[in-house]
């Protein structure tokens, strides 16, 4: 799970209080979480407004299930975990007809005998540091470029930060799937992000 | 081994580790001999590191930004109500 959802909302105290029904560290949670739950939820659902009734529908189930937490996780880890699964559920309501999804364009092309086509220049040399609120703004649009289906699978393994294996349970998919799709879907996002970060690219 | 296996096929496994040593030499092998392929895997690497960097949050550099004021009025809301 990212970082960042350290508020020192795991000591005994403060969850003991949680567990009790307690609104007044309820709202403390609420206040300290809603900002990174909703731009996770953004990620995956890219509509503000059902963003937004994710968030609340998962500390709404959040608040119902806390007397029963046992904080085996961590408690922020635990509301996320909640919103991916809403999150998930409602794209996958609102795909009346699941069809295979396809990276038109977006995968490397070879020639007949299987050495590679196009090789454009190479990208621009990266600098040690961590990445700029440039390049994260770039990435972030570039998945949501990605079809569904790709997008899912690079937002839970490299952004939430999931295993293969928790990503396949959540995705209803084999393990094997999941490795290819993130292949894929790794593939694809190098494609889109290759104009941007070519050397003489600004 | 082919640039098309070598991207398509063996990329992933190779960066995870999971390819078997014969394999793996003759990845290298091609590596070693293809610029293009070599592009190709330098600029894949760093796709997955953006990725993964993206998401994490860097403390005082990701700004998210307050939460909605009326979106934590609502949830507040409806949690007094049950």
């Amino acid at each position: 799970m990212p970082a960042g959802d350290t508020c020192n909302f795991d000591d005994a105290d403060f969850l003991g209080r949680l567990r009790a029904g307690d609104a007044a560290a309820f709202e403390t949670m609420v206040r300290a979480t809603t900002a990174r739950l909703l731009a996770t939820a953004r990620r995956f659902l890219r509509d503000d407004g059902a963003a937004r009734d994710a968030v609340q529908e998962s500390f709404l189930q959040a608040f119902r299930a806390l007397p029963g937490f046992e904080g085996s996780a961590a408690l922020g880890t635990w509301l996320h975990s909640i919103l991916v699964r809403n999150c998930l559920m409602k794209l996958r309501r609102d795909r009346a007809h699941p069809t295979e999804q396809i990276l038109d364009g977006m995968l490397p092309s070879f020639a007949r005998d299987g050495h590679r086509r196009n090789v454009g220049p190479a990208w621009r040399s990266a600098p040690e540091a961590a990445i700029t609120d440039e390049e994260r703004q770039l990435v972030h649009e570039r998945i949501g470029r990605l079809p569904e289906d790709f997008r899912n699978v690079i937002l839970l393994r490299d952004i939430e930060e999931l295993d293969t294996r928790q990503v396949a349970a959540l995705l209803e998919v084999s393990e094997s799937v999941v490795k290819t799709r993130l292949h894929r879907a790794h593939q694809a996002l190098r494609e889109l992000l290759d104009p941007s970060l070519r050397k003489g690219s600004l | 081994m082919t640039c098309e296996a070598l991207i398509n096929r063996f990329l992933a496994d190779y960066i995870d580790g999971s390819l078997s040593t014969a394999r793996k030499a003759d990845f290298r092998l091609h590596l070693a001999l293809c610029r293009a392929c070599r592009r190709y895997v330098a600029s894949y690497r760093r796709t997955i590191r953006l990725a993964r960097e993206a998401g994490g949050s860097v403390p005082g550099v990701e700004s998210l930004g307050e939460a909605p004021a009326e979106l934590v009025e609502a949830i507040l809301q409806v949690t007094r109500g049950s």
